[in-house]
């Protein structure tokens, strides 16, 4: 009652905190508005289990979609689907030239643009590919027709692909206008009959048909939205699914016009899922969520540090032991969200890894059947694997570990901090003397105590205090060990990594450490909420808004169900009534 | 030996010009690229990469050259530490009052432009002004005593002589150029020749020759093919369910495969009024005493295109521009409006700069509207060059920093750098120092790019890292000298000195 009434006196108070204090708007995301929140709020009273997240309102309703050229991955994966592997490796050369796309560090929204190089790669690759293709009379007969490799093919030796092989490539019928111009290559008097169909495989590798995943539809066109064809729906579920074109089952059931059937996308869906292509993806997905896909270069270590570790592929292996953890979670385990964050399985085969997760090297080439080793002590599940704990310091990133944990894991948004106060901040660098005997916890919190850094690092520093008994290598650690200038132990610091972490609309969670904070979001709504979100933005390539809130819902609830599965949480963010149209 | 016959005597000349010179006498010889048809030789042969470098006195005031960093999100490189970037394209147009792609020099050319921020003299002290610079290191004295420079160097390497110039004594007073190397093989920028005429005439003794003409015939198939697949294109860009969004993606993949089929037509078209080397329609710069002329800008239009001809006809695939016009007193001339922290030196200093970039920039674009003959792919003389605009100091104060280097290329050295971004490569979080009324930020080496360049040019590791202080090229310390990181400033960088520049150079 007291909200309902002063309501418009606690917006205006809040305009004027946040014109006074900027960095007040660090906090969790704001997705829907205040009215929808009330009433969400409500209904949270009688659901303190599994609170409602997401005011899914409309279940038709979808934010802008667009119409992206393919990814680097995307074009390569279609490539070697319809052509195969060895035509490809023929391009490999144009193909690594093919410039890497670009996307923002939060939204996943894409950056990269088209450069000249973007486009003289697609045209060597096309080039290089047809060369390959119609230089073998076998890859000619299966994309073409036997008729192709006669001496003089009829007119009609094309329509074979017309009909056929090029539904793959425009993931759609031609038209009849398409199917003239082809004709008119194909069968260009005066040159040979396969330098044609070079140049016709040339003309629709660059086509707009091919590189772009154009959405047209075909119907019901209301307020900018309409229905997308049946093939449409067959090529959204493929590159959602597995960052590839659609293959013969899809397009025969987009043909059909089955595919505009819900339990039949799911099927397809789940199929793809565990496609290589699709196990692939989502993998990557999964690693770069949650920051395991990199690592900092821990080469640069002490000598004594190193010396503990010497492996020259720690780095490399760390970040394939967390692929492979999670490849074994979602696809083999059909894991749920918990499984993720808490499970004690390790795949370290690495001997200087098995020494970090404190078990003996597990088995090289497993089967199912061979034993599974543990990893040992207060660690578990992906979030405190090596990869995003390294460190290229003697010191460890407590402030680096608290804004990965605060954005990616609960979606709390931060903004970087302008230039000035960075500047303030690296004045209270301590000497080099004071500092190797200051502990890195005590450190930090002396350089962010100004009032402005706070607003801020009061959810930051917490967070990334309960990782400190992580090391650089994201080794266990009891005490903190520092190092003068030339690279010498000095100093064995006690740590402490019992602190009061804020995790979502104000809520604070006492922990004794990392393990503690794990077990907490594994279970709680907001931890389950923003793993939808950032499976939504890899997803779409762009941040989500209010007219989403449906499609991260069926995720967020398929996490939420005590028998629910990650992988299947993926089909309910694919499959739903937006997959069907397109808000322009 | 004279200048002119040391010159014909080292010159380096190709097969095709060395049988045209024997007056075109028969002779058998193993067929070699340059008498392949081009486009076999196109299938074994990479562009020819041209380096070129420019480089200024006094540094400049950070905020006249770089965005603000408040006003701009970057994103960082996953690939590497302390390299951040975004599309030069996501800036305003005029970044900066001394990058401003809104003058007619710099207009349009973005998409081929790079800007770099923090990169940083990795353990060097300063003594002198000199342009050593271009030799990874900073340590005192005209002669680089660690290293060599990267003109000299790459000359070596490739056997091509470079071009040499500078300007002294303030700008339009002197500008002298050379193609001396010394016994050691360091450059030599004494016994200068002035002018443009003499400039030309050293690069084309022996009177007109045809410049390599890209050699086709008749309308291409692959122009037949693009003409398809921009009608589909332009077709496409009228469909009514396009969002605004959609259209715009859609044009710029349009513009791509027009410019796409320019580079096509232009490699096939026998060029109408072909160029032939050794003949010259400038009009040489007056001059108006024994070293100076009535216009510099007049004077600097004619080396850019003396420079065009020359790396089009291969007379040369390095240039070396100094601009040293520094005068020898702190209390007159040019030097306290530019330097030592005077009143207006910071905005003195970036108007000078601003002249000399913009001057590259003509040169880049002079480059850029002429097709490289020798590359199969039909880019431009500025796809396949890298011209790289930098200063021997950082900041223009008195403090003579050697931190937070300003440099600018252009063009992408034949696909090896990434371009249209403004990288930014200062140790993050921020690490500063501060020396006087400067701060000074920590950042990646700066030979770093030095290197990226080389590799450009088609150097191996080999063949520069044995130039330096026997760590690899140039110099690298850990520490920096007279600030609080005296034992630690580059310690990320022990591993990756001598690698070249992440993100940006894609060429390996």
């Amino acid at each position: 009652m007291f909200y309902q009434i002063y309501r418009h006196r606690l917006y205006f108070l809040t305009f004027i905190i946040l014109l006074i204090f900027p960095f007040q708007n660090c906090g969790p995301m704001k997705a829907i508005d205040s009215s929808e929140l009330e009433s969400l709020l409500s209904e949270n009273d009688s659901l303190q289990n599994n609170p409602k997240m997401f005011a899914c309102i409309d279940d038709n309703k979808l934010s802008k979609t667009p119409s992206y050229n393919l990814t680097k991955v995307q074009y390569t994966n279609t490539l070697k689907d319809l052509f195969g592997t060895n035509a490809i490796n023929q391009a490999l050369q144009s193909l690594n030239q093919l410039p890497d796309d670009l996307f923002d560090r939060f939204s996943n929204q894409r950056l990269s643009t088209f450069s000249k190089q973007t486009i003289d790669s697609y045209h060597q690759v096309a080039t290089a590919v047809a060369n390959q293709v119609t230089q073998s009379s076998t890859q000619v007969s299966i994309i073409f027709g036997a008729c192709a490799n006669q001496t003089n093919p009829g007119a009609n030796c094309i329509d074979n692909y017309l009909d056929n092989f090029s539904t793959r490539i425009f993931r759609r019928p031609l038209t009849l206008e398409e199917k003239a111009a082809a004709k008119k290559v194909s069968n260009a008097s005066g040159f040979n009959y396969k330098d044609n169909l070079k140049y016709l495989l040339i003309y629709h590798l660059l086509s707009p048909q091919f590189l772009f995943r154009l959405e047209l539809g075909h119907q019901n066109d209301v307020n900018d939205k309409f229905d997308l064809t049946p093939y449409e729906v067959a090529s959204r579920i493929s590159f959602l699914t597995m960052d590839a074109g659609p293959d013969i089952q899809l397009l025969d059931d987009a043909k059909s016009g089955v595919i505009l059937d819900v339990d039949v996308q799911k099927k397809h869906v789940r199929r793809l899922l565990r496609s290589q292509n699709g196990q692939k993806k989502w993998v990557k997905a999964i690693t770069k969520w949650s920051g395991m896909d990199s690592t900092e270069d821990i080469s640069l270590s002490p000598p004594e540090l190193l010396a503990l570790y010497p492996s020259d592929d720690l780095q490399a292996a760390m970040k394939e032991e967390a692929a492979e953890f999670v490849d074994y979670i979602i696809f083999e385990m059909n894991g749920n969200f918990s499984d993720l964050l808490t499970s004690k399985v390790s795949f370290a085969v690495n001997s200087d890894l098995a020494k970090i997760y404190g078990h003996t090297p597990a088995i090289a080439n497993r089967t199912p059947s061979s034993p599974i080793s543990m990893m040992v002590g207060r660690r578990q599940g992906l979030l405190m694997r090596a990869p995003a704990l390294t460190s290229n310091r003697p010191t460890t990133s407590i402030i680096s570990r608290g804004v990965a944990f605060q954005t990616d894991v609960l979606c709390n948004e931060l903004p970087p901090p302008p230039g000035d106060l960075a500047d303030s901040r690296d004045n209270q660098v301590f000497e080099p003397d004071e500092r190797i005997i200051t502990p890195n916890r005590e450190a930090i919190t002396i350089q962010t105590q100004d009032v402005t850094c706070m607003a801020c690092h009061n959810s930051i520093n917490p967070t990334g205090f309960a990782f400190e008994n992580f090391g650089p290598f994201g080794e266990i650690r009891k005490d903190e060990m520092t190092f003068d200038s030339f690279g010498n132990l000095h100093a064995r610091l006690a740590i402490d990594t019992s602190t009061e972490v804020p995790t979502w609309r104000g809520a604070k969670v006492s922990v004794r450490d990392a393990f503690d904070l794990v077990s907490h979001v594994a279970n709680a709504p907001e931890g389950r909420a923003c793993f939808s979100r950032k499976m939504f933005r890899y997803l779409h390539e762009k941040r989500e808004n209010n007219d989403d809130e449906c499609q991260l819902d069926k995720m967020y609830q398929e996490l939420s169900r005590s028998d629910g599965s990650i992988a299947e949480g993926l089909v309910n963010l694919i499959v739903n009534p937006s997959l069907l149209y397109k808000q322009k | 030996m004279s200048k002119y016959k040391k010159l014909v005597e080292n010159r380096y000349f190709s097969r095709r010009q060395f049988l045209i010179g024997a007056g075109k006498t028969v002779v058998t010889l193993p067929p070699l690229l340059s008498l392949m048809p081009l486009k076999v030789a196109a299938q074994v042969q990479k562009p020819r990469v041209r380096m070129m470098t420019f480089v200024g006195v006094y540094g400049i005031d950070p905020h006249q050259l770089y965005p603000i960093d408040n006003s701009i999100s970057m994103t960082r490189f996953s690939g590497a530490a302390h390299t951040n970037f975004m599309n030069l394209n996501n800036l305003q147009e005029k970044v900066s009052r001394v990058l401003d792609f809104t003058t007619p020099e710099l207009s349009g050319l973005q998409g081929k432009t790079n800007l770099y921020r923090g990169l940083a003299m990795a353990g060097g002290s300063y003594a002198g002004h000199n342009h050593s610079i271009l030799s990874g290191t900073h340590s005192g004295g005209r002669t680089p005593t660690l290293g060599k420079s990267i003109d000299v160097i790459v000359e070596q390497a490739l056997g091509v002589n470079a071009i040499r110039l500078k300007t002294t004594s303030g700008l339009g007073k002197a500008n002298e150029f050379s193609f001396d190397r010394d016994s050691t093989g360091n450059r030599k920028i004494s016994n200068l020749t002035f002018g443009d005429e003499n400039l030309f005439r050293l690069l084309f003794p022996s009177g007109t020759q045809s410049a390599p003409a890209v050699t086709n015939s008749g309308p291409t198939r692959d122009e037949s093919v693009i003409d398809l697949v921009l009608n589909d294109v332009n077709a496409l860009l009228n469909h009514q369910r396009l969002s605004v969004d959609d259209k715009l993606r859609l044009q710029e993949y349009v513009d791509g495969v027009n410019d796409l089929q320019k580079r096509i037509i232009s490699n096939r078209e026998p060029n109408s009024s072909p160029i032939k080397c050794g003949t010259s329609n400038l009009s040489y710069e007056v001059r108006v005493g024994s070293n100076t002329v009535q216009s510099t800008d007049r004077l600097f239009e004619n080396y850019a295109d003396i420079i065009t001809l020359a790396v089009q006809c291969d007379q040369s695939r390095i240039v070396h521009i100094a601009n040293t016009a520094i005068s020898n007193s702190n209390s007159n001339g040019a030097h306290p409006e530019l330097h030592h922290d005077c009143t207006g030196a910071s905005d003195g200093s970036a108007e000078r700069q601003a002249w000399f970039l913009r001057r590259v920039a003509r040169l880049a674009k002079k480059l850029d509207a002429r097709v490289d003959p020798f590359d199969p792919n039909g880019g431009t003389l500025l796809d396949n060059s890298i011209l790289l605009w930098t200063n021997e100091l950082g900041s223009w104060t008195t403090h003579h920093s050697v931190t937070n280097i300003p440099a600018v290329t252009f063009g992408s050295g034949g696909g090896y750098f990434r371009t249209g971004l403004y990288a930014d490569y200062r140790i993050r979080p921020l690490v500063s120092a501060k020396n006087g009324a400067e701060t000074l930020y920590m950042g990646r080496p700066y030979k770093q790019l030095l290197i990226s360049i080389m590799r450009a040019a088609g150097l191996q590791s080999t063949q520069y890292l044995k130039f330096g202080d026997g760590k690899g090229f140039g110099e690298f310390k850990v520490g920096y000298a007279n600030t609080n990181y005296t034992t630690s400033a580059f310690q990320d960088f022990v591993n990756e000195h001598n690698n070249p520049l992440p993100y940006v150079s894609v060429g390996g």
